[in-house]
């Protein structure tokens, strides 16, 4: 039958596609692993022959940057959290006049570029720690996902869940503990692996803000890839890629929607 | 258009929606498939319709086997449950959809070419003033109630006047007021164009109502066809009989006396017009055949209701049997009172035992 | 007092600390921005910045790379989302995962895997090589055909999902009701499908647009020449300190790339 050909080329067109889009990544990662005189040289020296002394090298030079990665995700989910669900929540189920341009505005940094961002914040609260003013930086890119995630899933409560909640004689805060949290868990989880996701990915207003101490490991993939051999290169971008990977597939899972809105490559 | 379903089944999966439908939808008449959720109606309107493709049988559009025409190349208009008017458009522009893209229709094959801006703007304003909609025609869906926009799906499916008019639920999505007003609309509506018209619904009344043939369908399978008067006077299953409007089914067991069949039910001893080979069944009285009779069954009112036209009420019968009753308003005796009752005689309508699966309780 | 008057200010308290974050951190920094460019000197920089130059090439450069990686990928990602959207099959999941993976990819993530496929001893050379004896496309990540395909690479997976989104939403029922009217499949896609495809694809068009408007992570990389405006003021900003060019740079890639933003998802009847 025509359609059920056409389907299943259109199946296996999309497949070969998945194929292309993964396969630099799948060579990169390969060149990792493999001592193949194939991927270059290892100029670093003997230190570096075998694949464990490769990882090993490779967070030696670059340790610093993975834990400065770590704590801006440790201070970035939870942050992003605490200042975008309840909001979220309240655009919906608590609008006041002006709420709505506050959530337009929310969602403006969506549109600027990173560097803009990073530059203007730069030249106003430039004397702030460095630190977080990269953590604002952050913030502003994620808050938006956070914004729609969890307004999506608000979006689709049935409005009447809380007064009836209510008229069975529940106050205010145990709607909110008893019946609004419970619901919101799974668009919060969602949240907190995208936020996570792209604040471990962020390079554009990371590598303008830090300070050479400060610098996350996006960047330090930058350094490595202008001056160390290929093999390293690839054992950094293996290392980044570790926690990547397994959120992608749990925002898939959960079924992230909005993931790809607003991030700056 | 005849049309003919030869066998059909249909699968999703493992699962069987339809399970060797066979049915035979009059020329020029209104055919309506009933039956609960989850029977397969909607289905074998995607069938006819080409949406979906049998899984085995066939199907002859007069005497054509169009089973594996898709499609947009057979002879058909739909009016979908949800209407699926088209958002873009406005209401003028969906009724003309049809026309426009009318070069493999056969009903405009005559001319051999797409008919001309002019003719497209007669039959979508035909099609506008049959359904009452020519003030309507520069609006967007979104911008109509309900109810007009019912009718600018009818008209959409009607203007390239097709020769089989396929519904699915059309008045299911509006309230019961319109509801009710449109049927009638409706119905004088179809009987006007003369198409040959398949109708899916699971209302009752709004199958007896607008019936030439009716369908019963349960679990994917027919469980009686004819004429809806019929289905309802002499129904051939304990399904069908309490489907089709409310029933007593009470038992009964056939008895020789006297050289006649009689039958022994609850409600007394009944001349039976069904000899049957079996001995044992479910005697139909429909709530409006009980009647207060002086020599009948006695009986205990449990629970009575006024409904207007007539009171609802439950009986309780010498022996257990409850039997529901519809009683004149001012005849209706209160709850407590004891009565005797019998049947109008005139149609009794006995089920045997083998007749499909046990009665539904009402 | 009664519940439903204080309703609104749970509202506010609510999104109070967003408002002071946001007024704080980013709408005060972006203003401060557009203002310190409309006072001298930084309005000598930002006319410096539109007249005839480096900054005006490197802004052009920006726009029209964005723009035409814009349209391709939304292009290359149809069949694709189409299929993931309305499709069921064995792996779907799978597949979709490898599309998405390069979303949280970096700029200058993407312009090493460009590499790795197209440098001077990328891989696809390397297997031409092989194969023909004569390596070709050698060094061709450093072109602007690379820098292009860069941007492809990253657009595509932000349009695939935009466009997956959109497409599960589409309503079934229309195509079949386009079908019963007699439509055939070309007429299909372009009286039903496309118009009603019109928004999302604009916002597809909107979200590739403004990540590429924004990368310099990938010229950061491969561009050897070629240079962009995000690449234009990480350069002024830290190699010649030229903080009113800079900043006038900003305004201008900012403002363009929210105007196109709004121009492309402002809703029209």
């Amino acid at each position: 039958m025509r359609g059920r050909l056409a389907r299943q080329a259109g199946i296996a067109a999309t497949a070969v596609f998945a194929l292309a889009m993964i396969s630099p990544v799948v060579l990169t990662a390969a060149g990792a692993f493999s001592d193949s005189e194939w991927y270059g040289q290892r100029s670093e020296g003997a230190g570096v022959e075998s694949t464990g002394a490769l990882f090993r090298y490779v967070i030696e030079i670059w340790g610093r940057s993975l834990l400065r990665s770590a704590q801006m995700v440790g201070a970035v989910v939870p942050l992003a959290l605490i200042l975008g669900a309840p909001a979220a929540w309240a655009f919906r189920m608590r609008p006041y006049p002006g709420s709505r341009l506050l959530e337009a505005a929310a969602l403006v940094p969506l549109g600027v570029p990173g560097v803009a961002l990073a530059f203007s914040l730069l030249q106003t609260a430039g004397g702030a720690p460095r630190f977080w003013l990269l953590v604002v930086g952050h913030l502003a890119y994620t808050i938006p996902l956070v914004i729609k995630t969890v307004g999506n899933a608000v979006d689709t409560f049935d409005p009447r869940i809380e007064a009836a909640a209510r008229s069975l004689g529940a106050g205010p805060l145990q709607v909110a503990l008893r019946v609004t949290l419970p619901l919101l868990v799974p668009a919060l989880i969602l949240s907190s692996l995208l936020v996570f996701a792209v604040s471990w990915g962020e390079f554009n207003v990371s590598f303008l803000l830090a300070t050479p101490l400060l610098q996350t490991f996006p960047a330090a993939l930058y350094m490595t890839y202008t001056t160390n051999s290929f093999p390293v290169a690839a054992a950094a971008t293996v290392i980044f890629l570790l926690p990547v990977v397994p959120a992608l597939i749990a925002i898939q899972a959960l079924g992230g929607e909005e993931f790809h809105r607003g991030l700056q490559a | 258009m005849k049309v003919r379903g030869e066998d059909l089944s249909f699968a999703y999966g493992r699962e069987p929606v339809l399970s060797g439908v066979s049915l035979e939808l009059p020329e020029g008449g209104i055919t309506v498939v009933i039956g609960p959720s989850g029977s397969g109606k909607s289905t074998l309107l995607q069938l006819l319709a080409g949406l979906l493709q049998p899984t085995s049988g066939g199907i002859l559009f007069d005497g054509e086997d169009v089973t594996v025409i898709p499609t947009e190349r057979r002879d058909v208009g739909v009016v979908f449950q949800s209407y699926a008017l088209f958002p873009h458009l406005t209401v003028r522009e969906n009724i003309a959809f049809g026309l426009r893209t009318g070069r493999h229709r056969i009903s405009l094959r005559t001319s051999r070419r797409r008919p001309s801006r002019h003719q497209i703007d007669c039959r979508v304003w035909d099609a506008a003033s049959l359904l009452g909609l020519e003030r309507l025609l520069d609006r967007r869906p979104s911008e109509l109630s309900g109810g007009e926009q019912q009718r600018v799906a009818l008209a959409r499916a009607v203007a390239p006047r097709p020769s089989l008019l396929l519904l699915d639920e059309p008045l299911s999505a509006l309230d019961a007021r319109l509801r009710r007003a449109v049927r009638s609309e409706l119905a004088a509506l179809l009987s006007r164009l003369g198409t040959t018209v398949f109708y899916v619904t699971h209302d009752q009344e709004e199958a007896l109502l607008l019936a030439d043939h009716l369908v019963v369908l349960n679990a994917g399978r027919v469980e009686q066809a004819g004429p809806p008067l019929e289905l309802y006077r002499c129904p051939a299953t304990p399904f069908v009989a309490s489907f089709l409007g409310e029933a007593n089914l009470l038992e009964a067991s056939v008895i020789e006396g006297g050289g006649r069949q009689r039958l022994e039910t609850p409600l007394g001893k009944l001349a039976t017009c069904h000899p049957g080979p079996e001995r044992r069944g479910w005697l139909l009285v429909r709530p409006e055949d009980v009647i207060e009779d002086a020599f009948g069954t006695p009986a205990t009112v449990v629970d009575s209701r006024g409904l207007g036209p007539y009171d609802r009420v439950v009986l309780q019968l010498e022996g257990g049997t409850e039997v529901l009753a519809h009683f004149p308003p001012e005849t209706a005796p209160f709850p407590g009172a004891t009565l005797r009752v019998g049947v109008r005689t005139r149609r009794p309508h006995f089920l045997s035992d083998g007749s499909g699966s046990g009665p539904r309780g009402r | 007092m009664n519940r439903s008057a204080l309703q609104p200010w749970t509202g506010v308290l609510l999104t109070l600390p967003l408002l002071l974050f946001l007024s704080g951190m980013v709408l005060w920094p972006l203003a401060m921005l557009a203002a310190r460019a409309f006072t001298d000197p930084g309005w000598e920089a930002l006319r410096e910045v539109l007249a005839a130059g480096r900054y005006r090439t490197a802004l052009l450069h920006s726009l029209a790379l964005s723009a035409a990686a814009a349209v391709v990928s939304v292009l290359l990602s149809l069949g694709p989302a189409w299929v993931l959207a309305r499709q069921r099959f064995p792996g779907r999941d799978l597949i979709r995962t490898a599309i998405s993976l390069p979303l949280t990819f970096s700029g200058v993530l993407v312009g090493f895997l460009m590499v790795v496929l197209l440098g001077r001893i990328g891989a696809i050379p390397k297997v031409i090589g092989l194969l023909t004896g004569d390596e070709r496309f050698s060094g061709a990540a450093y072109t602007f055909a690379g820098l292009f395909l860069a941007y492809l690479y990253f657009e595509v997976p932000r349009a695939v999902m935009t466009l997956e989104a959109a497409f599960r939403r589409f309503p079934r029922e229309l195509d079949a009701a386009a079908r019963t009217l007699g439509a055939g499949l070309l007429e299909r896609l372009l009286r039903v499908g496309l118009p009603l495809a019109a928004p999302a694809l604009r916002s597809t068009l909107a979200v590739t647009f403004s990540a590429s408007m924004g990368s310099f992570g990938v010229a950061l990389i491969l561009s050897k020449r070629f240079t962009v405006a995000p690449l234009e003021i990480y350069t002024e900003m830290t190699g010649f300190l030229n903080h009113e060019v800079a900043g006038a740079l900003c305004l201008v890639l900012a403002v363009l790339t929210l105007t196109a933003d709004r121009l492309l998802t402002v809703r029209v009847r």
